[in-house]
């Protein structure tokens, strides 16, 4: 079976008071079609850069990412945006939620990204249902402000899955929670992607998050190893 | 779900910054829209200035003589349409207004309060038409008394009821410098009960001539003001015709020919009975060339006289006083006509007798030469006896004697009120009784080629023309000669008003764009708080761009949500500010009219407003704004969203940036020296413009060194970090950018400010030094009636009473004026023809600084520069760059149209321009070409004078005091080129005002960085609070980081704006210390207090709870 998700070489330096420092040495997965994968790792190992490369928030200093048979890292800003809107959905350690919008508008701001106008009834549905799923259906029209952090990081999930991407990337989505929100938040990440069929990719340091991953890999100076937990 | 309601939604929740945000670009557009309105409000002033000044007159005629008042009506009728050819029912009827104008000065009854170059105008009901608001009233009230205009009660603390004396320059009669005139004949005063004061809307204010003194009127009425004049009884006479309505300077042109009559030209036809002759005269006595041209070429027969007073025919030791001698082609009485060749001289039998004289003899006669200045100079001719004829015809005519008044009227020769002095003792009383019996009958005829040699002066040669009875009667030979000459040839010219109107209500400058350019740097300080709030906004909403992108929003589109948000605020803010902006015009207004009177000239500013100023003004805010914020997002979107995202990402400096720096600094550092040496070695005038450019540099090299300092410390000290301070100087080099920009606008703003203000203008420290603006005189005068004597003669100064202690202690240049508009920096309006001034080159030698001259191989005086032959129509001209440039918007080797006298048009060709000068407001020609021009203008109205310095308050006492019946007005000349300097000082003011606000704007600006600086760093004041800061602590090092990137700014901007002093450093006495010390210590005082609010506001609240949340 062809990956349907390749990562080849990748390599990420950064240029620093010593000269370049390279985070990522020549990084390669593949990844199949609604497979799910934890890349585990120490604070400051490059989880996060990686997953910004894949999620083409970065550009690597080398290699390619190729998404369903197509290179994504020789896209133009403009091609790389619409790719991350339709393709791509992220869930980041901060929920980035706006403050100034409703539990349901901050959920449909991906639908407003694309110069065509996407039918909002449809995604309206859409949200109202994922909201329901993850517990949020009373809390359609309250602002971040008055949810709790759990409920902030489910409504950031839920916009992350509003226009179906195929590939979802979470960079320590329960980084920010205490223990039980953590759980009920990886339970959620595990099941959505279950029902959506996505391929996911998880970079965390949480060994529980990590072990609800079908696939296991550590990233240890800048090489990613398959790992066994 | 849609942008517009994320957009609603953000508008809603960051309403603070908004409204802030706001609020800067409303102030910005306040200032532009209140800066281009005055320029609005300037042209409105000047429009209805130009309107209160002309009324409805849409053409004046003037001339140098008397015209009869008759004449208005005649035209008046002629130019009338007839019924059926009205154009509109709307326009004004065609009006003629006679008007008697000369020139004096007024005193108020008890003489405590004078003022000079005043308008005394003879009018009648028909003038009160042409005025801005038209009313008849006004003629019925002076029918007895005088009025006067507003703006003379004002300067006289006048009001009706109250006497005033007025002054004139005598009209009429014989020019005021011919020898024979006397002296108390050239002026006229008189008495008067104040009717009325006129308000400008009834016509007070007429003046045809843009000035700042312009309107200061004394109206009385014409037959009394007529009847003052040395003209001929019983006839009103004028020498102005004001005319309105539907009529244009060609119709006038074409139809005054048509009315005109020989006594408009102030000749007179005459039958003289004997020997039966037709004589045309002048009341000038002197027929001016012009016309004797134009009738001898066209009128035949004509036979042209002069008759001319000799104060001695000398025959050996004889000799006879006091006689006329007459010069004519041909002698038609006699049987057959004699003829004289130059050297040649027929005299009668009395004449013969009394000298012992027969043909063959030589006979001298001795004269005054009609010279300048009625100086009494005596020459000589001789002549040879040709034949003597007896004492009847020719050789007894007292028709031959011209018409001097001050001869003709008396009854002997010891009545004679000549202006030369006349020795009594010589008149003896066979001269008695020649003066009985044939009174000025000429003695001695000699031929027409030697009196022009002798006697030719500006005013004519001919005292008569005779025509042959048999050739013509009255009639024909009144009807021949109008057609032979016109009124131009007689002095009349037309003057298109409505055009002159127009253009006097442009101002010499653009004063929207440049109370605009003032105030700048207030729009820029606004602009920049504007950006920086953004900033400050933006930066809080950084994570939000991240995620937006994240979600695949492109760049544009995320500018695209911003700018939904955004742009409303900035709409109407610009519009709000707009309207705002009324308020700034007038406070500006208010200022020009107060405290800034100086750069207004003294007018009082009017409030008016264009709704298409408005409009650009709206627009232009919006655009400016629109950039601003543009600039502000695009920092942010062009960051990959990655670092959008991780606020803890700091960039990293690329390695060389210290280096190349320095390098820059030290380059301009040298490259600042250089410049001021080498602005050491070249003339004042450049050396200001090097030494700004040095300072300039100096900023930038500073901004260069602080730039590298920052840089270096931020990244390689390593000990730096540990002291508080240290942290503190860390801390300002953590965002590099921000901070050097914090430092170097305000360095920039004191820099400009301070730079520009030591800049105000000095009156030079020795007015005695020749080369200085005022060109080594000390004392400048003017007289409202003309000066006939030359001030140098000590003969004049005795008999008006001018001692000075030592004999060299008074040197005198006189100034013929041709009076026009001013074209100096006090009168806002643009000059079209400015005032002429006529001097001896020589006696200008070495005096005053030229700032340009043509680019040719200049003379040795440059003053020689006026004696250039430039062709016919051609006259070089010199004049002060203020009134050049500024004035007249032209530059050395431009031309001037002016129109002379007789209405001709000539050039004159600008040869120089002078540096800072007391001759502002006119142009400088030769005396000889302004005579040439304006051949009828008698006497002096200006004067340069040397005197000691130390004595120049009395002597200018002295002059004032004896000189009073000339009205003599004395200032120093000091006085008089501060009077110019408090125009550009006051501009410099206004500039140091606007730019002062623009600098506490920027401070407040200054207040927002701590703010920002303070939101960035939260997390760390958490993490120091923590392990044991205090609060004051932290305060204090936030505050000493700021203080000390404020501080920087002020020094570097200082220090720049001392280089950029650089020439006026050496006269450190003069500059305004107080100005610069106030205004420095106000703006870091400012400064600091921004920057404490600011800090003091972070330091508040629970510095812990960022902690807490992690």
């Amino acid at each position: 079976m062809s990956a349907f998700l390749r990562l080849e070489d990748i390599r990420k330096s950064y240029a620093g008071p010593g000269g370049q420092t390279e985070v990522l040495s020549g990084i390669s997965l593949d990844a199949g079609q609604g497979q799910t994968i934890a890349i585990v790792g120490p604070s400051g190992c490059g989880k996060s850069t990686l997953l910004n490369i894949v999620g083409l928030l970065d550009r690597p200093t080398a290699g390619k990412v190729i998404l369903d048979e197509r290179e994504l890292t020789a896209l133009s800003d403009t091609e790389a945006a619409k790719v991350r809107n339709r393709k791509i959905g992220f869930v980041f350690q901060m929920h980035h939620l706006l403050p100034q919008c409703s539990v349901l508008e901050n959920v449909l701001l991906p639908t407003l990204a694309g110069g065509k106008k996407l039918p909002a009834r449809e995604f309206q549905s859409r949200a109202q249902e994922l909201l329901e799923r993850v517990g949020l259906k009373d809390r359609m029209q309250h602002r971040p402000g008055q949810l709790s952090a759990g409920q902030r990081q489910r409504a950031a999930i839920v916009r992350a899955l509003i226009l179906q991407p195929v590939l979802l990337l979470a960079d320590e989505p329960t980084g920010a929670l205490d223990k039980d929100n953590a759980e009920q938040i990886a339970e959620l990440i595990v099941e959505l992607n279950r029902q959506e069929k996505m391929t996911l990719i998880v970079a965390t340091h949480s060994m529980e998050l990590a072990g609800k991953m079908e696939w296991r890999y550590q990233l240890t100076q800048g090489v990613l190893r398959q790992s066994e937990i | 779900m849609n942008l517009i309601g994320i957009t609603k939604q953000g508008l809603r929740f960051y309403w603070k910054t908004h409204l802030a945000t706001g609020l800067a670009v409303l102030v910005a557009a306040a200032v532009l829209a209140g800066a281009l309105a005055v320029g609005d409000s300037i042209k409105a002033t000047l429009t209805r200035r130009a309107q209160m000044r002309l009324g409805r007159v849409g053409t004046a005629v003037q001339c140098p003589g008397l015209f009869r008042a008759k004449l208005a009506a005649e035209l008046e009728e002629k130019l009338t349409p007839q019924q059926g050819q009205v154009a509109s029912t709307n326009a004004l009827q065609v009006v003629v207004a006679p008007v008697l104008r000369t020139t004096g000065f007024t005193e108020n009854a008890d003489g405590t309060v004078r003022v000079g170059n005043i308008q005394i105008l003879g009018i009648d009901e028909r003038y009160w038409k042409l005025g801005p608001q038209s009313s008849t009233r006004q003629a019925e009230e002076i029918k007895e008394g005088a009025a006067v205009s507003r703006a003379l009660a004002q300067r006289l603390g006048l009001k009706a009821g109250q006497e005033i004396v007025v002054r004139m320059r005598a009209v009429g009669g014989t020019p005021a410098e011919t020898v024979l005139t006397p002296e108390e004949q050239t002026r006229v005063s008189f008495r008067r009960t104040v009717a009325r004061v006129v308000e400008d809307e009834a016509f007070g204010g007429f003046d045809l001539y843009s000035r700042p003194d312009s309107g200061l009127n004394v109206f009385v009425p014409l037959e009394e003001l007529s009847a003052m004049t040395d003209a001929e009884g019983g006839v009103t006479w004028a020498n102005m015709l004001l005319i309105g309505g539907a009529v244009n300077t060609n119709d006038i042109r074409q139809t005054l020919p048509t009315v005109w009559q020989l006594e408009d030209a102030g000749l007179e036809l005459r039958l003289v009975d004997w020997p039966r002759v037709l004589e045309l005269r002048s009341q000038g006595v002197f027929i001016p060339d012009a016309i004797t041209q134009g009738i001898q070429k066209n009128v035949g027969g004509a036979l042209g006289l002069v008759t001319y007073f000799v104060n001695e025919l000398r025959c050996g030791l004889r000799t006879v006083p006091y006689s006329f001698v007459c010069a004519v082609d041909d002698m038609p009485q006699e049987k057959s006509p004699v003829t004289v060749t130059q050297e040649e001289m027929i005299i009668n039998e009395w004449l013969a007798d009394a000298l012992k004289a027969s043909e063959g003899d030589k006979i001298e006669i001795r004269y005054f030469v009609p010279s300048q200045a009625k100086k009494l100079v005596e020459q000589a001719g001789t002549f040879t006896v040709k034949t003597v004829i007896p004492m009847m015809g020719s050789g007894a005519d007292s028709s031959l004697m011209p018409g001097y008044k001050a001869l003709a009227d008396a009854e002997n020769c010891r009545d004679w009120k000549a202006g030369i002095p006349i020795d009594l003792s010589k008149i003896r009383p066979e001269d008695e009784e020649y003066w009985e019996k044939y009174k000025g009958a000429p003695k001695a005829f000699i031929s027409m080629k030697a009196a022009r040699l002798l006697w030719s002066s500006r005013f004519g040669t001919l005292t008569a023309i005779r025509f042959s009875v048999d050739e013509y009667d009255m009639r024909s030979l009144r009807a021949k000669i109008l057609s032979a000459i016109d009124p131009w040839q007689a002095g009349f010219v037309v003057f298109d008003m409505r055009h002159t109107a127009h253009e006097a209500a442009k101002a010499t400058t653009d004063f929207g764009s440049l109370v605009t350019g003032l105030s700048l740097f207030l729009i820029a300080a606004s602009l920049i708080l504007a950006g920086l709030v953004w900033s400050f906004g933006l930066r809080r909403r950084a994570m939000q761009v991240g995620m937006l992108s994240a979600t695949g929003f492109t760049k544009g589109r995320i500018g695209w949500v911003f700018l939904l948000e955004e742009g409303p605020v900035v709409l109407v803010a610009s519009l709000l500010g707009t309207a705002a902006g009324l308020v700034y015009t007038k406070l500006i207004l208010a200022g020009l009219n107060s405290i800034w009177a100086g750069a207004a000239g003294g007018m009082k500013m009017l409030f008016a407003v264009r709704p298409q100023t408005m409009a650009l003004a709206a627009g232009i805010s919006i655009v400016m704004a629109a950039i601003v914020w543009l600039l502000r997002i695009r920092e942010f979107t062009k960051r990959p969203a990655a670092q959008l995202l991780d606020r803890t990402q700091e960039i990293l400096l690329p390695k060389g940036m210290v280096g190349f720096s320095l390098a820059g600094a030290v380059f301009l550092v040298f490259a600042a020296a250089g410049l001021s040496v080498y602005g050491t070695m070249v003339s004042a005038q450049a050396a200001g413009g090097m030494f700004f450019g040095a300072g300039a540099m100096i900023l930038i090299a500073m901004s260069l060194f602080l730039s590298a300092g920052l840089a270096y410390l931020g990244v390689q000290a390593k000990r730096i970090s540990s002291s508080r301070w240290g942290l503190a100087i860390k801390s300002a080099a953590r965002r590099r950018g921000r901070s050097l920009a914090v430092s170097m606008t305000l360095a920039m703003g004191i820099f400009v400010v301070l730079a520009t203000g030591i800049f105000q203008r000095t009156a030079p420290k020795d007015p005695a030094e020749k080369t200085s603006g005022t060109g080594g005189f000390t004392l400048w005068a003017q007289s409202s009636v003309p000066l006939v004597n030359d001030l140098n003669d000590t003969r004049f100064q005795q008999q008006v009473g001018i001692v000075f202690a030592e004999k060299g202690d008074f040197n005198a240049v006189s100034l013929r004026v041709q009076s026009a508009e001013d074209a100096s920096c006090l009168n806002l309006g643009r000059a079209q023809q400015p005032s002429l001034w006529g001097v001896r080159p020589e006696s200008l030698a070495g005096r005053f600084r030229f700032k340009k001259v043509l680019d040719r191989k200049p003379p040795a005086n440059s003053w020689e520069w006026l004696n250039l032959d430039l062709g016919e129509d051609i006259v070089p001209a010199i004049g002060d760059w203020a009134t050049v440039y500024w004035g007249l918007h032209k530059d050395v080797g431009d031309e001037v149209d002016y129109t002379d006298q007789n209405g001709r048009v000539f050039r004159l060709k600008i040869v120089a321009m002078l540096d800072d000068s007391i001759l502002q407001g006119g142009l400088v020609i030769s005396e000889k070409q302004f005579l040439k021009r304006f051949e009828n203008t008698s006497g002096w109205t200006v004067f340069l004078m040397d005197v000691p310095v130390s004595s120049a308050g009395a002597a200018g006492k002295t002059l004032t005091q004896s000189l009073g019946v000339y009205g003599f007005e004395v200032q120093t000349t000091a006085e008089r080129l501060t009077m110019f300097h408090q125009v550009e000082n006051t501009y410099i003011g206004i500039f140091m005002v606007l730019g002062s606000l623009g600098l506490v704007i920027g401070t407040v600006g200054l207040g927002l960085v701590v703010l920002l600086n303070a939101m960035e760093r939260t997390g760390e004041m958490a993490m120091m609070r923590a392990i044991g800061y205090k609060r004051k602590t932290l305060g204090l090092m936030l505050f000493a980081e700021h203080a000390g990137l404020l501080t920087a700014g002020l020094v570097f901007g200082i220090i720049s704006a001392a280089v950029a002093a650089g020439p006026q450093l050496e006269q450190m006495a003069n500059l305004p210390w107080k100005m610069v010390t106030s205004l420095t210590a106000v703006m870091w005082v400012n400064g600091l207090v921004w920057v404490g609010i600011a800090a003091s506001a972070t330091m508040r609240g629970d510095l812990l709870e960022p902690l807490r949340k992690e």
